[in-house]
């Protein structure tokens, strides 16, 4: 993504949160302490050919790109939930190099601009 | 691992370019028990494996001439399912995706650890055999009768498995799932790979019926057995002569018809109503329920002897939740059936509809779902379903937690044990998270009123906010 401010629309995670930002804050620590663990077993999970595994952690890391507003995060981690579970590992690679450029993006800004 | 015995040793390519290390290499692995050949470079690598097939490729990433990359494009456009082990000096996340990339089953680093290659490789050829085996079984079921079956989930190869290998015997296998999950589908496939396929299959409903007429229709009736019966009928257990009878919802036949059915097990023989002839039958008894018959046993409903005899093998078909790996395969198949019913040309689902029948937990299972795909074709106006044209319960998602919540041993099982506070704020957390910061619905999935989700958050102080 070129422009931050589409990759991480906080401004509707804030209103789905009610405008808490105090509870966006815990969860885009909770989501930067945990991501990049489960993105290190996305991978792994990826290269070893564990295709239920990947598709429960891409599962999980949708819903938590999600909740801080890492929409762009989502839809990838939601393509490479169907992809696996229609085409298992074959065309995970690619998505999951998207996912990852993007993943970092996110957290930069969030530990950067956020400020978490 | 080593190579089977009697079975001929696995083959295996091992290219690198490092002369020693390939003699290293190719010694050291078939010390292992497998047959293996080297190639000195990219070029020599492809030559090779066109020439002749293997069973796996190890190959070096960096190469004098094309690179082990390259040669692994160029085999696989010929031997697309070949695993192919690459090895890198290079332990990013970036080459294991490029290797990925070019179709690459996994990837080594360098220096390698033995232990580790040797697992990898293992890993890798039973992985290929099992997709050998597992498209080889689906041929041998048969593309009608695996209807319903489908399924690539490891749940779902069990039972694919555990059909092919009961199918050939006569064993009186009983079903087990839950409603929906497919028990017909599993014991048409039975039948349909035994040596009884050319006979007939019976299927009865045994809950469908009440005991008298059960009794009649089972096992047939003399002509005024009863009023209304003018003639003499048979049974269907001797319509199923030859082949095979399904007795569906086994669990809730009466204490006088389990002792029928035991004696028609021992003496593989019936009585018609009314009559005193006893007839031989040649059938094979498969039975279905979606009752713990153990515990009908232990609460003396059931007969123990009854339970042994139909317990012979035991087949327990998994709910749909617990392999939604399959849902796609299963939601793309009903696509096309009911697509070609409805005379409408509906390709697929949007990834925001797939992700709602990913979610679901499907009680209904199988059953459930093909209903579901049904009334999207129906009410489908394009090439692509959406949610709206799902059916309502599915958007609420609310029963994300549904199967820890209905095995919570079970997922016990997977947490460390930790204070009751922690518990709840994790399970706080996650509930947030699963519902993308949508309160109501991290409350639903709490089984708590949002008022106290809130309350739950400013006591952990995850915000100061009054609510």
């Amino acid at each position: 993504m070129d422009n931050p401010a589409v990759s991480l629309d906080q401004a509707a995670a804030l209103k789905r949160l009610d405008g808490d930002v105090d509870i966006y804050r815990v969860l885009a620590g909770v989501f930067l302490e945990d991501a990049p663990v489960q993105m290190d077993k996305l991978g792994e999970a990826i290269g070893s050919g564990d295709v239920q595994c990947a598709m429960g952690i891409a599962h999980t890391l949708k819903s938590g790109a999600r909740t801080v507003g890492a929409m762009l995060l989502g839809e990838l981690c939601a393509e490479l939930e169907c992809g696996l579970a229609t085409g298992g590992q074959s065309p995970a690679g690619d998505v999951f190099a998207r996912l990852l450029a993007e993943y970092r993006q996110i957290a930069r800004l969030l530990e950067t601009e956020i400020g978490c | 691992m080593t190579a089977v015995k009697d079975a001929p040793a696995p083959s295996l390519l091992v290219v690198d370019d490092d002369p020693g290390h390939l003699a290293m290499l190719t010694t050291l692995i078939r010390g292992w028990g497998y047959a293996t050949e080297g190639a000195h470079s990219g070029e020599a690598a492809v030559e090779t494996a066109l020439r002749r097939p293997f069973d796996l490729i190890l190959m070096d990433v960096r190469m004098a001439g094309i690179s082990g990359i390259e040669a692994l494009r160029a085999v696989k456009a010929s031997n697309p399912a070949i695993p192919i082990l690459i090895m890198t000096a290079y332990s990013t996340v970036e080459s294991a995706v490029e290797a990925l990339k070019a179709g690459a089953y996994d990837y080594l680093t360098k220096p390698l650890d033995f232990d580790v290659l040797r697992l990898s490789l293992a890993r890798a050829l039973e992985h290929a055999g099992l997709r050998k085996e597992n498209e080889a079984l689906r041929r041998e079921l048969g593309q009608a009768e695996g209807v319903g079956l489908i399924g690539a989930s490891r749940a779902m190869r069990r039972v694919l498995d555990m059909v092919a290998m009961i199918a050939p015997s006569e064993a009186t296998v009983l079903i087990s799932g839950e409603t929906g999950s497919g028990k017909e589908l599993v014991a048409r496939a039975i039948h349909k790979a035994s040596a009884r396929a050319s006979g007939p299959l019976v299927a009865v409903n045994c809950a469908a019926l009440a005991e008298s007429l059960l009794e009649s229709e089972l096992f047939g009736h003399e002509k005024g057995a009863f009023t209304g019966a003018e003639r003499r009928r048979e049974g269907r257990f001797k319509q199923a002569d030859g082949g095979t009878v399904f007795l569906d919802e086994i669990g809730e036949v009466s204490a006088a018809m389990q002792l029928r059915l035991l004696r028609v097990l021992q003496e593989r023989e019936v009585v018609r109503v009314g009559g005193n002839e006893t007839l031989p039958v040649d059938v094979r008894v498969l039975a279905a329920t979606n009752r713990d018959l153990r515990a009908l046993v232990a609460d003396g409903r059931f007969r123990q002897d009854l339970y042994y005899r139909l317990n012979v093998v035991a087949l327990h078909l998994p709910p749909l939740r617990e392999r939604a790996g399959d849902i796609p395969l299963l939601a793309a198949h009903f696509l096309q059936k009911y697509g070609a019913k409805n005379k409408k040309n509906v390709q697929g689902f949007t990834p925001a509809a797939m992700d709602c029948l990913l979610r679901h937990p499907w009680p209904g299972n199988v059953r459930e779902l093909e209903n579901a795909v049904e009334r999207a074709v129906v009410l489908s106006t394009g090439a692509i379903a959406g949610e709206r044209e799902l059916p309502p319960e599915l958007l609420a998602g609310v029963a994300v937690t549904a199967p820890a919540a209905q095995n919570p041993v079970g997922a016990a099982a997977a947490l460390p044990v930790m204070l009751l506070e922690d518990a709840e704020k994790i399970a706080v957390l996650a509930a947030m998270r699963e519902a993308e910061g949508n309160k109501s619905q991290a409350a639903r999935m709490l089984g708590v009123t949002r008022k106290t989700l809130h309350a739950k958050l400013r006591k952990y102080g995850f915000t100061r906010r009054p609510e």
